[in-house]
């Protein structure tokens, strides 16, 4: 699939609880099946280009830009969606 | 029954056991390089379930993370006792090289001893005898002295000497900022459940004062901008000052608050009429440190603690 | 030798109050730039 398909299937991909968000900034697939793992590995993939951006642009490390973003994810995360805190899936 | 241990000498490279083994090992210490040695003599009186234990440690050029702080250079002579519910720790020797939470703090040095029940750890009776570091180019010092945690928050008083105003701008995350001037100042430093605060804290510059040179291109469009604040940053790009003296102000959610008074001159303006400045300054050391840290390349620990401190401080309830 | 009249300037200070909040750039920069990221409309969120 393609990575736009991947963007308009995410919403979906997480509401039903197959997708959650992970402290290091990146999507964690919670329950394979489906598209899950395909979707997770684009959005990833342009995850880590805008970070990757972020981070040269500002002088820092691509780890720095991941840390925040992945307490940013998991704080807008709506509740009901999973988040993943110490290594344990857990619904928000 | 006696039982009389000594610790082989133990090297922390080979990663620590001694985080597996000791029950109450700090959470957030990560020890991973230096050499301990130790002696512990271990009895349990018959019938009782209690053992009384007395552990001797010292500790040589130690090195690792406490918190989101870099320690290096780590010597340490200390000693455990635990007997009848009631332990005592004596820091006979404790020298730390560099403490560094994004700005480097050390040589520190610090001696004392802490006792309490070990039903409410946190609520003894410390004793500081000497607790000191050095500090951009200065000395900061813990009056010695004795408190008793369990009544509610205490006073420690902090005195500041010789700090550099040339090290402190150096490390400061500000572009453009330079000067010079050795700042004197009295911090009563008070515990309380959230954290530490200080009230009424007083800092000053010696004489004859000192000089501030703050001019970077967006000082310079800030000043462009508005005609009031245009007179600000052209003064300050080369600031002869006589005074400067401020209070100091720092709350439990990590706010500093400054209400400077600020006396000089630049010669270039009105060929050096006087300038007097009433600033009140206000910066949140979290973030300045969050920032520093980032920014400081620090390794993957910290980072995630980073992350973990700014997790907890976003949740935490708003106070109103 | 002819005396140079020196206007006197006016010697006392100029006064000035000044508020100042500080915000550490990178650390927002970053913030902000992730605020965009991880909104509805982004796709990646």
């Amino acid at each position: 699939i393609s990575l736009n398909e991947a963007m308009s299937a995410l919403g979906d991909a997480k509401a039903s609880g197959q997708l959650g968000e992970q402290p290091n900034g990146y999507l964690g697939v919670v329950k394979s099946g489906g598209q899950a793992d395909e979707i997770a590995k684009l959005i990833n993939a342009a995850r880590r280009a805008e970070y990757q951006k972020l981070a040269q642009q500002n002088g820092i490390q691509l780890s720095d830009v991941e840390t925040i973003a992945g307490q940013k994810a998991i704080d807008k995360t709506p509740a009901g969606q999973y988040i993943q805190q110490q290594g344990q899936w857990r619904r928000k | 029954l006696q039982l009389k241990a000594t610790l082989g000498e133990l090297f922390l490279r080979s990663g620590n056991p001694l985080a597996k083994t000791l029950v109450q090992w700090p959470e957030l210490l990560d020890l991973n390089s230096g050499r301990v040695n130790a002696t512990a003599n271990l009895t349990l009186a018959a019938g009782s379930n209690a053992p009384s234990v007395d552990l001797n440690l010292t500790g040589k050029g130690l090195g690792g993370i406490y918190d989101r702080s870099e320690l290096s250079g780590l010597d340490t002579r200390l000693q455990f006792k635990l007997a009848r519910q009631r332990f005592d720790l004596a820091i006979q020797e404790l020298k730390i090289q560099q403490a560094n939470p994004g700005l480097p703090i050390g040589p520190i040095e610090a001696r004392g001893r802490y006792s309490a029940s070990l039903a409410s750890v946190d609520k003894g009776q410390l004793e500081v005898n000497l607790a000191r570091t050095a500090l951009m180019g200065g000395q900061v010092t813990l009056t010695p002295g004795q408190w008793d945690l369990a009544a509610g928050n205490q006073l420690f008083p902090i005195q500041v000497r010789g700090l550099e105003l040339q090290q402190l701008f150096a490390l400061y995350p500000a572009e453009g900022l330079a000067g010079s001037g050795t700042l004197d100042g009295d911090l009563p430093v008070r515990l309380g459940q959230k954290g530490i605060e200080v009230e009424n804290g007083q800092i000053a510059a010696r004489q004859p004062g000192g000089h501030l040179q703050f001019s970077s291109e967006k000082i310079k469009a800030l000043g462009r901008s508005n005609p009031a604040m245009q007179l600000v940053t052209q003064s300050l790009e080369d600031f002869r000052f006589t005074t400067l003296s401020s209070s100091v102000d720092y709350d439990q959610h990590g706010k500093l608050r400054l209400a400077m008074r600020l006396e000089g001159q630049n010669p270039a303006i009105e060929n050096g009429r006087p300038i007097h400045f009433n600033i009140n300054l206000e910066e949140d050391i979290p973030n300045l440190l969050a920032s520093l840290q980032l920014t400081d390349r620090v390794n993957e620990i910290i980072t995630r603690r980073v992350q973990q401190r700014i997790l907890q401080r976003n949740t935490a309830p708003k106070e109103p | 030798c002819t005396p140079t009249v020196q206007l006197a300037m006016p010697n006392e200070p100029i006064n000035i109050n000044l508020n100042v909040k500080i915000e550490h750039e990178i650390y927002i920069k970053v913030d902000k730039a992730l605020d965009s990221m991880f909104s509805e409309s982004s796709g990646l969120f």
